[in-house]
């Protein structure tokens, strides 16, 4: 065997130095760093794997969704058409006082549906107005004094600001689930009875009305003085015309 | 007979390697891989370390969450289940889930208020559809009546005194509407009820119930954006506050009233 052939098969040592072979260290090295490649790539694999079925999921639930949506706002769409005829304009001049908030419950059941029953709160509010077309002002510039004569304040104007369904009890079986027009027809009726014994409370109310009187007062003090700049000082004095 | 060259004569005198000794570099590795076992194996078992120790970290969480699972359903599921029931109830029973509002509010208020417009509303009302034969599960035409008040907020105007001519100059806010409908006045004219799928009693009451709010707040955007009622409640404005202030200030000031924006420009 010539020396090359013994160096190319590794069995002669001469000269080693000469040849510059790299270190089997350096081979052990490749082979960790091959096996942590592999690692890295196992778990990127994964995670695609994921992030892909996650987003066929999502599309394949999206697509459900709208068609369900679709198909069921179809079969419960609320339409109103609605026309606006002005009867009537009338020039007022009525000063507001107070505002005035409270709630009512009504409690009621579905007319032809005995398994349905409704606790709706309503919410409204009130003002109370004095009629200043039936004010007498009378005034005394050298005395700086002013005297109004007002009615009492009445309660004018109420709306219905708000409802809560406080309790809602109905048959979930749909042959006993009554219907569309029986459900209408309550909420008509409680907003109705609702509407009706909160302005009732509301105009008896003496508490309001003591409080009606209190702010029509002040009210009238304040504008009374602010409209006079130049004389200071006013005495006003604000007196309540009783009706008979 | 084959000349014999010394390693000298055979290695080149540059860093490059020729490719016959690159072959020879895996040859040996080889070789190295034949002739050192103990050294070779060892690297062998420090890869298959290093690839358990890898794959261990990444499963780790699902083996402890199985063996955790195991154990606690077989340890903690029926303590745990007795205890959950015991302390809920209780909690259940608490009535920490207690709300207050206080419902009755009273506001002063200074508006002065200058046009009243009677309204009446019609409503042709529709829901849902029946399926298959189409058509409404309910139809109905409503009217109902309300008040439109349109009002100026006294508390925002300016008074101020001339100083030259002692004329008093009164500056007030635009005219503010506020719709007022009554729903006791409320009439069926007609109504169409489907003889088959009629829908349920919650979801008319649900329509309905949202159908008058937003009615209200349409109708209240509609009419306060209707020009021929705002001229006439500017109008009645000034001509209401110039009445007023006669009376309050005396006939013989001259009272000067006009609109906020118009002081502006």
């Amino acid at each position: 065997m010539t020396e090359k052939q013994a160096l190319l098969s590794g069995k002669s040592r001469k000269n080693d130095s000469n040849l510059k072979i790299p270190s089997r260290w350096i081979f052990r090295a490749c082979l960790i760093l091959a096996a942590a490649l592999a690692v890295v790539f196992l778990l990127l694999g994964i995670n695609r794997m994921r992030s892909s079925y996650n987003s066929a999921l999502g599309n394949a639930y999206s697509a459900a969704y709208n068609a369900a949506f679709q198909f069921a706002e179809k079969q419960s769409h609320v339409s109103n058409y609605v026309t606006i005829a002005i009867k009537a304009e009338q020039e007022i001049s009525r000063l507001e006082v107070l505002k005035v908030s409270d709630s009512e419950f009504v409690v009621k059941n579905a007319e032809k549906d005995d398994s349905t029953t409704s606790w709706l709160e309503v919410q409204g509010t009130g003002i109370f107005t004095v009629d200043l077309n039936a004010a007498e002002f009378i005034a005394d510039s050298d005395r700086k004094y002013v005297l109004v004569n007002i009615p009492n304040p009445v309660l004018t104007s109420f709306e219905i600001s708000r409802t809560e369904k406080q309790f809602w009890h109905s048959s979930n079986s749909p042959l006993a689930n009554g219907s569309v027009a029986g459900g209408v027809q309550l909420a008509q009726e409680q907003l109705a009875e609702g509407q009706q014994e909160l302005e009732d409370s509301m105009r008896q109310s003496r508490k309001f009305h003591e409080a009606a009187k209190n702010a029509a007062v002040m009210m009238i003090e304040s504008i009374v003085r602010s409209w006079n700049p130049d004389i200071s000082g006013l005495q006003v004095e604000v007196k309540f015309i009783e009706t008979m | 007979m084959d000349t014999v060259k010394t390693t000298d004569q055979l290695a080149p005198k540059s860093d490059k390697q020729p490719k016959h000794l690159k072959h020879a570099f895996f040859q040996q590795a080889i070789f190295a891989l034949r002739t050192h076992p103990f050294h070779d194996v060892a690297t062998v078992i420090l890869l298959a370390v290093l690839v358990l120790s890898i794959v261990f970290f990444a499963i780790s969480p699902g083996v402890g969450t199985v063996v955790g699972l195991g154990i606690g359903s077989f340890e903690g599921v029926p303590s745990g289940l007795a205890d959950g029931a015991k302390d809920g109830n209780a909690e259940g029973l608490s009535a920490k889930d207690t709300t207050m509002d206080i419902r009755t509010k009273m506001v002063q208020t200074g508006k002065l208020e200058v046009l009243l417009v009677n309204v009446e509303l019609s409503d042709v009302y529709k829901h849902g559809e029946v399926p298959i034969v189409g058509g409404p599960q309910y139809a109905a035409l409503y009217t109902i009546q309300g008040e439109g008040i349109f009002s100026v907020d006294l508390t925002q105007a300016e008074v101020t005194l001339q100083s030259l001519s002692d004329n008093i100059l009164i500056g007030i806010p635009r005219p503010q509407f506020e719709l007022y409908i009554k729903d006791s006045t409320l009439k069926n004219i007609a109504e169409y009820k489907a003889s088959v799928f009629d829908g349920n009693t919650g979801d008319g009451y649900t329509g309905w119930l949202n159908s008058r709010e937003q009615i209200d707040q349409k109708a209240q955007s509609e009419l306060a954006g209707y020009n021929s009622l705002m001229e006439h409640a500017k109008a009645s404005a000034l001509d209401q506050v110039e009445r007023l202030s006669k009376s309050i200030c005396g006939s013989e000031k001259k009272v000067i009233v006009q609109f906020l924006e118009e002081e502006d420009e």
